[in-house]
């Protein structure tokens, strides 16, 4: 009888061992309150990141046609006007296209982002279960007709992990689950987020900062100065054109508005897309090696800074 | 960075910055005007093409990482089949970048 009490007694504490064992190991691999708000910081800052490098190079062509525009009067002869409106709206058509093209790779980035934040948000999975299924639907219809287009055959069902941690929020043993798929989702982003990177800084210091913008303040006075001459010849034969002027160099002063709008924008965006890669390795790594949160967020609100200037330039955006 | 685009870039605005500021200095109608009126609208299309080429370029270099993604997955699965979850995930992201660089 003794004998069986003794390994009754052994075995309740190695079981009880045991169960401590699963708890702690639980508790280790599940997420903390902080370590989730770092990774929703960094993800809020991708998403608000990925509106600008599309939106810059719009208001870029947009500017450059005005300023194009406004060396309209220079152009006096009427079929050579009439062409050259024309095949300035064939050119900024296909430029607007190809950013189109080009802003893809934001618009795959400003996904991610949005799944990120849900991956990382355990207190609301209500109130965004309809967006994630709307995302999955979204990415979903865009291999659909992929596959339709260029008659490939790619799996639909792409990246639905964060709907299917959605399904399991609530318990310490979803928590757990759901660090092991940030994990999974944030390391399968890693290599989308350094080529993205990568070539978007080369494009927006070489490109944009170097041919660009580069002289278009001096291209924007050459035609004003051209405008008012003709101006200037024009009025010895017509009354006078006091009220024309007023408006030109009105539209002529908002447009240096308009540039110095735009080199400010790049520089930021050129500020931020550095800041973007190593936030989102510090991110992978404080949910890999728990690290305190003042070392994650150093990376991060460098990236939230930046980001935070880009939306100040363009406050009026929705 | 390709110098002679660059230069192309500046040269083709410089060209144009100094036809605006002579060109109403000529009558309309003159040889000279009708010159220049063309010089001008030739240029105009220039500055609109090189710009167009730029956004190709970073088009065309995005392509280039999706297809060097797609490649070195194929390749560490061939030197090394325990590395199959982690050529998976790569090929994942290659074919995901493929379908939003293409899909317009």
């Amino acid at each position: 009888m003794a004998d069986f009490l003794s390994k009754f007694r052994y075995k309740k504490r190695v079981s009880g061992c045991v169960l401590l064992l699963v708890w702690m190991l639980s508790s280790c691999s599940s997420l903390t309150t902080s370590q989730l708000a770092a990774v929703r910081a960094y993800a809020e800052a991708t998403k608000q990141y990925s509106r600008f490098p599309g939106q810059m190079i719009e208001d870029y062509v947009e500017v450059q046609s005005k300023i194009f525009l406004l060396g309209s009067p220079l152009i006096a002869n009427p079929d050579r006007a009439a062409n050259r409106i024309f095949s300035h709206h064939v050119e900024k058509t296909a430029i607007l296209e190809e950013a189109e093209k080009m802003d893809l790779a934001f618009a795959m980035l400003r996904e991610y982002a949005i799944w990120l934040e849900i991956l990382a948000s355990r207190d609301h999975p209500a109130s965004i279960s309809s967006g994630a299924g709307d995302m999955g639907d979204n990415l979903d219809y865009l291999i659909g007709r992929y596959n339709e287009r260029f008659n490939t055959d790619i799996p639909v069902g792409l990246g639905n992990i964060a709907q299917r941690s959605l399904v399991m929020a609530g318990s310490r043993f979803l928590d757990r689950k759901r660090a092991e798929y940030l994990r999974e989702y944030l390391e399968k982003g890693t290599p989308i987020i350094r080529e993205i990177t990568e070539t978007t800084k080369t494009f927006l210091e070489e490109n944009v900062s170097g041919e660009w913008l580069q002289g278009m303040d001096k291209q924007l006075k050459s035609a004003h100065t051209g405008v008012r001459r003709q101006v200037l010849t024009d009025t010895s034969r017509f009354p006078s054109n006091s009220f024309s002027i007023i408006q030109l160099d009105t539209q002529v002063d908002g447009l240096y508005d308009e540039i110095s709008r735009l080199k400010k924008t790049n520089d930021n965006l050129i500020a931020s897309i550095g800041t973007l890669y190593p936030a989102h390795q510090a991110t992978l790594s404080q949910i890999q090696e728990k690290k305190k949160l003042t070392e994650i967020l150093g990376e991060v609100s460098v990236l939230v800074h930046d980001v935070r200037n880009l939306m100040d330039l363009y406050h009026d955006l929705p | 960075m390709d110098i002679e685009k660059t230069n192309s870039i500046h040269e083709a605005r410089a060209a144009l910055n100094q036809i605006n500021m002579d060109i109403a200095e000529h009558p309309v109608g003159s040889p000279v005007r009708e010159m220049l009126e063309d010089a001008a609208v030739i240029l105009e299309t220039v500055i609109w093409k090189l710009i167009n080429q730029d956004l190709r370029q970073i088009t065309d270099d995005l392509v280039r990482h999706q297809q060097k993604l797609q490649e070195l997955s194929q390749e560490m699965e061939d030197a090394d089949a325990s590395l199959e979850k982690t050529t998976a995930i790569i090929s994942k992201v290659a074919t995901m970048l493929n379908v939003l660089l293409n899909f317009a």
